[in-house]
């Protein structure tokens, strides 16, 4: 399992996907928050507060697109390519063998995040230590949740095709619907009646409260949910070419 | 390889039923940890502390709930739920409610309607329409309110969860959830209040009408019985029992003079533990609206008598006028008159902004307030009262002698020197607490004060009042169109400044309520940017922000790469 963890996370350097979405993320995050400001809300200078929320209101639409880009590979190439074989012959579970991929994937996540720690520090500067730490330390718990989420349904995505593109628009469709499908139908339908139901299949309605720093156990157990979820479809879906 | 599918597909199931139970039980017991500094998410002690006090069951009757609740107000309505469960369970079950859907338990569309009309004309709530498709395709709306009644002890009041369904519906609904808590408590604390305390406005000496104190006595209304005293009877009869039965005597700005025997009812009515707010003038004649036609006023020293009362008491009203440089602004015509002149908003130091002390629970994370025309006060050397000063001048000060002459053109016109406001800060609003002497003591004939009849008293048990040296600072105005402004809005700069909280807080205070004064408090810390460091240091933050992740990003890739080409070409 580590061997594919390593595997993976060399792959990402080697083959600089790794270093372009690092900086691609970064540098919007930046152009966004800090130096471009269209919308006196979104660019934090010109809003005043001492608060990160701009980024955790930004981030998810990034690894909207950015995470189905990085996941769409993981297991369409290796299908394509026919390795897959190869790596099933190796003494390690399925169950192994996406646990890997998933937590090789997290690593490049949390990668993404570190750097943003310099943005609560230049708040805290500007601010006079004005920030609130618990809070900041919740709404990063809550998009890394949200992140691990679209990691496991684009690996579920990258399992179902040898194709790379298909795998990247299935996951992207799949990665909208759960971030805010579910509210957009909740607010159309007529019926509103079970609206409130379906919403509460939305990653938005769980990840609100945890970015302002409220942490609920039943957000908590819907993140793990989902995840384990979409993991085990894609470890059907592995395993189910031997049937 | 069929077994093996099965065995694969069984244990998809199980996992999958797995997950299915976890999120299902998840909703039956949870848990929330609140992460925030200022605990936003948590029950306030105070809120716990009133729960324990409860001695019969509060039942409300929330009207938030149809079927066709949109999703927003579902979340509403949910917070509603739990915030209620939570206060249940740590009441013992003292606390009750229950979801009222009108449109099920009323079946009479026109008995429907009037219930939902009446909660609107008599509790006050708001009503939303909702519009939703019948099964036919009809459109229709249902209009749910949208707040509860709260029973106790056979007593019922309105409570609002939503008090303006204007502006942006998000933010207002946010709101409204954070809010839960303070309106929930806030219904409970006014049923438990056995006797209404009675708060009177004086009347008789051209003090601030009706009107003019429509708002402050609007948020007083909550809490108190409140309505205008009249020492003097018809005939214009000084009545001795005229303060009798009144908890606080609010008396704001007046401007003639007290009788004797008018002051002796007021004294004893401080020496028998009435409590006392007043907001005196030092000066009389100066008065923005009256410059405003006139373009200059003459202000001269207003005596009436309860400035020497208040001699006695302690504290001296000091006979001037207080230019501040921390000062609101006003427009000012600066073209000649006539045909429609210019208005320009020119630093108005008249109208000075009182920081508050911070050092009480009256005053305490409140904004400045705002004066007109004060005055300040000296402390004299009293030993059984306690001064604490509520607001004061900023430091910046001068005080303009009376009588004397104030005019639009002469201020406009003059080049504000700081060096010039060298006076030192004095005091406008002060807390006396401790045994007031009688202003009377020594003063009437022996014969009358040993009367048992009238019972005079010379010094009062342990007593409070607060005196502010403005009169201004209690008055709303009206629009052109003759609309309230809230209490605090300077209608020139649309600035808000904490004029009521601070009044509703002495009130508060002064009829022992403080813990009324600590819920209101409960505010959600504003977290700033410091704007002089924002300007000074913007171009490098951005730069550092945009450079230094990417930098380390590019540098670990780097290193990377070398890395692996090294141990390659070996």
């Amino acid at each position: 399992m580590i061997a594919i963890l390593k595997k993976e996370i060399r792959y990402f350097f080697s083959s600089l996907i790794g270093p372009i979405v690092l900086v691609l993320f970064l540098l919007t995050n930046s152009l966004f928050l800090w130096a471009y400001a269209p919308n006196e809300y979104m660019n934090i200078l010109s809003s005043g507060f001492a608060s990160l929320e701009p980024l955790f209101a930004l981030a998810p639409w990034m690894y909207l697109i950015l995470i189905p880009a990085m996941t769409m590979r993981a297991f369409s190439e290796e299908k394509a390519n026919g390795t897959i074989e190869l790596l099933l012959t190796r003494p390690l579970t399925e169950f192994q063998i996406i646990l890997g991929k998933f937590l090789a994937y997290l690593i490049l996540l949390i990668l993404t995040l570190i750097p943003t720690f310099i943005y609560y520090y230049s708040i805290e500067f500007l601010s006079h230590g004005n920030i609130d730490q618990g809070a900041t330390i919740g709404s990063y718990l809550g998009l890394l949740l949200l992140g691990a989420s679209f990691i496991s349904i684009g690996l579920f995505a990258s399992v179902i095709t040898k194709s790379q593109i298909i795998s990247l628009l299935i996951s992207l469709l799949f990665c909208l619907l759960f971030y805010f499908g579910f509210s957009l139908i909740a607010n159309v339908g007529n019926d509103t009646s079970i609206s409130y139901i379906i919403q509460q299949f939305g990653i938005e309605e769980h990840y609100y409260s945890i970015s302002r720093g409220l942490i609920d156990t039943r957000d908590l157990t819907y993140y793990f949910c989902l995840i384990g979820l979409f993991i085990l479809l894609t470890k059907v879906t592995l395993v189910s070419r031997k049937w | 390889m069929i077994k093996n599918k099965l065995k694969d597909l069984t244990n998809f199931l199980t996992g999958f039923i797995i997950i299915l139970i976890l999120m299902i039980f998840s909703y039956f017991s949870f848990i929330k940890i609140d992460l925030t500094e200022d605990k936003r998410f948590t029950l306030h002690e105070s809120t716990i502390e009133l729960m324990e006090t409860l001695d019969d069951v509060v039942e409300f009757k929330i009207y938030l709930e149809n079927e066709h609740l949109p999703a927003d107000l579902t979340r509403v309505r949910n917070s509603i739920l739990e915030t209620l469960e939570e206060l249940s369970d740590i009441s013992d079950g003292y606390v009750e409610y229950e979801f009222i859907d009108l449109y099920n338990t009323i079946e009479d569309p026109k008995t429907r309607e009037q219930s939902i009309l009446n909660l609107k004309r008599r509790q006050g709530l708001e009503i939303v329409p909702i519009p939703f498709r019948k099964e036919n395709g009809e459109l229709d709306r249902v209009y749910v309110p949208l707040g509860a009644e709260a029973f106790y002890k056979g007593r019922s009041i309105p409570v609002p969860f939503i008090r303006q369904a204007k502006g942006n519906k998000t933010n207002t609904y946010e709101k409204a959830i954070e809010e839960l808590e303070f309106e929930i408590t806030n219904a409970i604390r006014k049923l438990k209040q056995d006797s209404m305390k009675t708060i009177a406005f004086l009347q008789g000496h051209g003090e601030l009408g009706r009107f003019d104190v429509e708002d402050f006595s609007k948020s007083l209304y909550e809490y108190y019985q409140t309505g205008p005293a009249y020492i003097k009877n018809k005939e214009g009869k000084e009545q001795l029992n005229a303060l009798n039965g009144i908890d606080l005597l609010i008396i704001a700005k007046p401007v003639q003079p007290f009788t004797q025997k008018e002051q002796y009812i007021i004294d004893q009515f401080i020496m028998n533990g009435g409590k006392v707010l007043m907001m005196l003038e030092g000066a009389q004649g100066a008065e923005l609206d009256s410059m405003q036609t006139q373009g200059i006023v003459f202000a001269a020293p207003l005596e009436t008598g309860l400035d020497a009362m208040l001699h006695k008491y302690g504290v001296r009203l000091n006979k001037h006028i207080v230019e501040d440089l921390q000062c609101s602004k006003i427009p000012i015509q600066t073209t000649a008159s006539g045909s429609g002149g210019r208005f320009q908003l020119y630093s108005w130091i008249y109208n000075p902004v009182l920081k508050s002390k911070n050092n009480h629970i009256i005053n305490k994370n409140l904004d400045p307030v705002k004066v007109e025309f004060c005055s300040s006060f000296d402390t004299t050397s009293i030993e059984d009262i306690k001064f604490t000063t509520l607001y004061q001048t900023s430091g910046n000060n001068r005080y303009k002698k009376l009588p004397s002459r104030i005019s639009f053109r002469e201020t406009a016109n003059e080049k504000i020197i700081s060096d010039n406001f060298k006076k030192g800060s004095k005091p406008v609003a002060l807390l006396l607490e401790g045994e007031f002497g009688s202003y009377f003591k020594n003063r009437i004939a022996p014969e009358f004060t040993a009367n048992k009849k009238i019972k005079f008293k010379d010094v009062s048990g342990k007593n409070k009042m607060i005196v502010i040296a403005d009169g201004d600072i209690g008055k709303n105005w009206f629009s052109q169109r003759q609309e309230m402004i809230p209490l605090g809005t300077d209608q020139y700069s649309n600035v808000f400044y904490d004029n009521k909280k601070f009044l509703v807080n002495c009130a508060n205070y002064l009829l022992g309520d403080e813990e009324l004064i600590s819920v209101r408090s409960k505010k959600i810390k504003m977290r700033l940017l410091d704007s002089k460091m924002v300007k000074e240091k913007k171009g490098f933050i951005t730069i550092l922000n945009t450079a230094l992740p990417i930098g380390i990003i590019l540098l670990i890739s780097f290193v990377f790469i070398i890395f692996r080409k090294v141990r390659f070409s070996k």
